[in-house]
């Protein structure tokens, strides 16, 4: 039944976009099958993986900073609650604020290159990481370290067995939110700096009104973030499988 | 039944007039209390009596703020190696199996794997839970969780029990075989055991003594004798004369404390 | 007022310390003159005062601001409506719920070209990108707290005889509310990144279209201007969401 309803949803959306392109709703407006072609055309020439290869080596390099630096920062800011309490209030900060009004300065700052797109997707992402980290060491449960401490555990034992394991959930969870926000500061960024990967694809396609090309490459890159998180949260079920 | 290892001879309990404060709440107050050697002492009163306190800080996670607490020939400054705790909510680690949790103790004292998953697996078999070491403990229900708490005390031989409110959060049935469960482990190892509870019938069901502390602050009001003969678990004593008798002394002390 | 969110700032008085701290120090390494990049506060406040006085920042301001309602008062509507409907009746679920969750976490900035396409470069494109990365959150948020309502609130109201307009008025609705305040206090704050975002693609109105100007132009001072202004709109608008949540809702 649930499964029918979901079905329906999917066909529903189709019939209205094949809709849509028939009336026209707008300019050359593509249909489905014709997204299609365009995908399987861009796929054949090799020009989607080449973008992909390109906007995957800035996600890497900026989602990757991200985990390495706002992990442990966020341990840190949970294991040290004074450092914990300042630190917040610049992350809440910066994770409310419209951090796509950094990038022309981050591109002026570090040119039209790799490395720009990859300081925007750890602008991004890291906050994230490093907030759900403070906020998985902070949630471990009183119960347990005291238990741990009647059986006299040392400081190290404590942190590696019962503080470690205990923030694993919010830290992976932290992660994987963190891999949806580099996604959307990696289009941004794409988008604007153009040179490269994916975005600069779409932006081509659309200026040319090869508006089938665009689509197609919109909804590649949405069913690749798709896949990235969804491979990330198998990952994480693989790992936290205790869990009730 | 009574099969002592002689190497691991369970310890006296000395509380030497300690007291505690939080703050500006008292407590404990004065309180002096003599565990004998494998004796089983249950420790009853008032809610917000300090009973809690006290059994935290015979196992050294609290300090004393007057007198001190002697357990075996060591006066209690930190937690110690003779002492295993039982919480009322089990706290067992939810990311680890049985087998995991109950080779914990044993993790942390450094004894080498081989010989802790084989200590830990026949401190399963003991309490019943066979089968079960890789189970998680979401999959459990609340008494076998418990279990895997005794269990893991056990494993670490210790010469001291210590038990807060352990069957509080368990339903009376599988309460009852429980207390059965204990007693006979507990005549087996013959640790000295201080146990916590709230419930009257289980103090003088399981316990050689039963101290009674008063309202906060705690003193100790009355330490009751339990002359009911060993073994229990056996003997169909709660529905003896001298049980009710003894239940009903203790609750007339309970009451006039309220 | 539910507590505060992560995704939502904090304009108390940690908040304003944490950035008068921040201003402390960017003033000493913009006085350093360390990289041309980062230029003393002293200069961006005289930026921004000449950019309000020739009337730029105002103007840009009044255009993201009237995007930013054009495109935030019909996801907030639509949103709750939604929510509600999701929340009540698992086949209205059902049926969303897969478009929801999913695109909750896409980046929906990659959609921005799809509405170009759509309404061409026009400021309407801007009010349909704050509309787009504002309604999920909202539809979620409601969705959640009608769907947490207490089974025995809704039974005694039946046991009562309350019908389907009865209970959701009196049961689910006011459950509800904190949750619903939640997210569009969450809400606007997608909306101003929605705007940002939008601006910049079209790169055509509001500060978003300044953001790209000064960046292109390298007049730095003036971006770094034109930044703190936005910023300021951003923890504007959250307060008030966040005052209006208060107000509304008393009980929790």
């Amino acid at each position: 039944m649930v499964l029918a309803l979901r079905a329906a949803s999917v066909v529903a959306f189709l019939l209205l976009w094949e809709w849509a392109a028939r009336v026209p709703i707008s300019f050359n407006f593509p249909s489905p099958a014709a997204t299609g072609a365009a995908l399987l055309a861009l796929v054949r020439s090799g020009a989607i993986l080449t973008a992909t290869l390109t906007s995957l080596q800035s996600l890497l390099l900026g989602f990757g900073a991200a985990v390495v630096v706002g992990v442990p920062l966020g341990l840190v800011m949970g294991v040290v609650r004074p450092v914990g309490r300042v630190a917040r209030v610049y992350l809440d900060l910066l994770i409310a604020l419209p951090t796509a009004a950094l990038i022309p300065l981050v591109i002026l700052s570090f040119g039209i290159n790799v490395l720009s797109s990859a300081v925007i997707v750890f602008v991004f992402s890291a906050p994230f990481v490093t907030m759900n980290a403070y906020g998985g060491v902070r949630d471990v449960r009183p119960r347990l370290v005291e238990m741990a401490r009647a059986f006299d555990a040392s400081w190290l034992q404590l942190f590696a067995r019962i503080v470690l394991p205990s923030a694993a959930p919010m830290v992976l969870a932290g992660i994987r939110y963190a891999l949806s926000r580099a996604f959307v500061g990696l289009i941004i960024a794409e988008l604007l700096l153009s040179p490269f990967g994916l975005g600069r694809l779409i932006m081509t396609s659309r200026s040319m009104f090869e508006h089938d090309r665009m689509f197609a490459t919109v909804l590649w890159t949405l069913l690749l973030a798709g896949a990235a998180l969804a491979a990330l949260a198998r990952l994480e079920a693989r790992l936290l499988k205790w869990r009730p | 039944m009574a099969a002592v290892s002689a190497a691991r001879a369970a310890v006296p309990i000395a509380v030497e007039r300690v007291s505690k404060r939080f703050g500006a709440v008292q407590a404990l107050v004065d309180i002096e209390l003599r565990v004998g050697a494998g004796e089983f002492v249950g420790v009853i009163g008032p809610s917000g009596c300090g009973k809690t306190t006290l059994l935290k800080m015979i196992a050294g996670l609290l300090p004393v703020d007057a007198g001190r607490i002697v357990v075996g020939d060591r006066v209690v400054t930190g937690p110690g190696r003779e002492c295993s705790v039982v919480f009322q909510d089990f706290a067992l680690l939810p990311w680890a199996t049985v087998q995991k949790n109950v080779e914990f103790g044993l993790l942390l004292r450094g004894v080498p794997a081989a010989e802790r998953a084989q200590t830990a697996r026949r401190a399963i078999a003991k309490v019943g839970l066979s089968g079960f070491e890789g189970a998680y403990p979401s999959q459990l229900s609340g008494g076998m969780q418990q279990r895997v708490g005794l269990a893991r005390a056990l494993a670490v031989t210790p010469r001291v029990l210590l038990m807060d409110e352990p069957f509080a959060s368990i339903d009376e049935q599988t309460r009852r075989l429980f207390q059965d469960d204990l007693l006979r482990l507990w005549s087996e190892e013959r640790m000295t055991v201080v146990l916590v509870t709230h419930s009257m019938e289980e103090a003088i069901y399981l316990a050689d003594r039963v101290a009674v502390l008063s309202p906060r602050p705690g003193r100790v009001h009355e330490v009751l004798d339990v002359p009911l003969p060993r073994p229990r678990e056996t003997a169909e004593v709660r529905g003896t004369a001298d049980f009710a008798r003894l239940v009903d002394g203790l609750w007339k002390i309970l009451r006039k404390l309220q | 007022m539910t507590p505060r969110a992560a995704g939502e700032p904090d304009v108390g008085r940690a908040g304003l310390a944490a950035v008068g701290g921040l201003l402390v120090v960017w003033e000493i390494v913009g006085g350093l003159n360390v990289s041309m990049f980062v230029p003393p506060i002293s200069q961006v406040a005289a930026a921004w005062w000449r950019l309000l006085g020739d009337g730029t920042l105002a103007r840009a301001a009044a255009g993201s601001l009237a995007s930013l309602v054009r495109g935030f008062v019909p996801a907030a509507v639509l949103g709750v409506v939604v929510g509600l409907a999701m929340g009540r009746f698992a086949t209205v679920r059902y049926l969303l719920d897969g478009w929801v969750n999913a695109l909750m976490s896409a980046p929906l900035s990659a959609l921005v070209p799809v509405l170009i396409a759509l309404f061409g470069i026009r400021d309407t494109v801007v009010a349909a990108t704050v509309f787009m990365f504002s309604f999920f959150v909202i539809v979620v948020n409601t969705m959640t707290g009608v769907r947490a309502t207490e089974r025995s609130l809704v039974d005694m109201a039946r046991v009562f005889g309350a019908g389907e307009t009865a209970l959701f008025g009196r049961i689910y609705l006011p459950s509800a509310l904190p949750a619903v305040m939640l997210g569009l206090r969450l809400g606007v704050v997608q909306a101003v990144k929605g705007m940002v975002v939008g601006e910049m693609l079209i790169s055509l109105v509001g500060l978003g279209e300044r953001l790209i100007y000064y960046g292109n132009t390298f007049l730095i001072t003036e971006l770094y201007a034109v930044i703190v202004s936005v910023l300021l709109i951003a923890l504007a608008t959250a307060q008030l969401a966040q005052v209006v949540d208060r107000l509304l809702v008393r009980w929790k």
